[in-house]
């Protein structure tokens, strides 16, 4: 046998060097090279959803650092999210400022590209709510 | 005087350590907390997962970063995502596949934490951004999976 990564590299190695791999592109084409690589990858991949919503639960800020002419939600806690493929929606939350004695609640929903870390408001059109006669909640934290 | 340990590698070779480098690694650190050692311990110590030419790559690293630039500290002890190579290290790991690796099991062995993580962020710079075919050919890795 030649020289051959997954031979000589043990599962707990590859793991350190997953997990610092974009989870939703190198990660998978890892996850696609070998039997080896799979099982790690997965693995990985779970653990990085995990802390993620770890990261995410209860009153947890939600603080988004961006580029010039990126947008992204202001910052707020209490954030109801989920991931769904390669998305995170967070929807609402609220913020309270006791110093300035200003708080507010949102009914925003927005979502992020968990490759490139972009986010995007998702705003209903007057068509998407005719069709789906969706009605936008109101202004909530912890929904 | 600072102290001397021996360390022997797989290949039979005896080195004469610096026991304050040799203590940059956690296994030979616990070791000698273990066992003790006083000025008369002529004991060898075996390592006999290390080649010679692996422990020279390794000891080279440890007395540079030792007398040097401590290597970088990080929020948790194995999250390489946000570590960055200084061009010592970057210099240092330009060596074929093979070497690499086995510095990379070498690390581990040793428990040299600063070394382990450089290395395995060597390897992931080598993995971003290539599709899996790449990747394969890069570590030459047979696919193992069933051909659709």
């Amino acid at each position: 046998m030649d020289e051959n990564m997954s031979k000589t590299l043990p599962d707990e190695i590859l793991e350190i060097i997953f997990r610092s791999l974009a989870p939703y592109s190198d990660l998978r084409s890892c996850s696609l090279v070998c039997k080896q690589w799979n099982r790690v990858a997965k693995s990985t991949y779970r653990y990085g959803i995990d802390k993620l919503y770890s990261g995410l639960r209860g009153s947890a800020l939600l603080q988004c650092t961006t580029q010039i002419h990126d947008i992204a939600p202001s910052r707020r806690s209490h954030v109801a999210t989920c991931v769904v493929g390669d998305y995170l929606y967070a929807f609402g939350g609220s913020f309270v400022d006791d110093y300035r004695d200003y708080r507010a609640a949102f009914n925003d929903l927005w979502k992020m590209n968990l490759s490139s870390r972009k986010w995007e408001r998702i705003i209903p059109t007057v068509s998407d709510v005719r069709k789906t006669k969706w009605q936008v909640p109101s202004p909530r934290a912890r929904a | 005087m600072s102290k001397i340990i021996k360390l022997q590698t797989s290949d039979g070779e005896i080195f004469d350590v610096d026991v304050e480098v040799a203590t940059c690694s956690g296994l030979i650190k616990t070791m000698l907390e273990v066992l003790g050692m006083d000025e008369s311990d002529k004991e060898i110590v075996s390592l006999p997962n290390v080649s010679s030419a692996i422990l020279k790559k390794v000891l080279e690293w440890t007395k540079y970063h030792k007398d040097n630039a401590p290597p970088p500290e990080l929020d948790e002890p194995t999250d390489i995502s946000s570590l960055e190579i200084c061009s010592w290290d970057y210099n240092f790991l330009k060596v074929d596949q093979g070497t690499l690796f086995e510095i990379i099991l070498a690390a581990n062995y040793l428990d040299i934490k600063g070394l382990l993580v450089v290395t395995c962020k060597t390897v992931a710079n080598m993995i971003k951004g290539k599709s899996p075919e790449n990747i394969r050919k890069t570590f030459n890795i047979k696919s193992g999976f069933t051909p659709a």
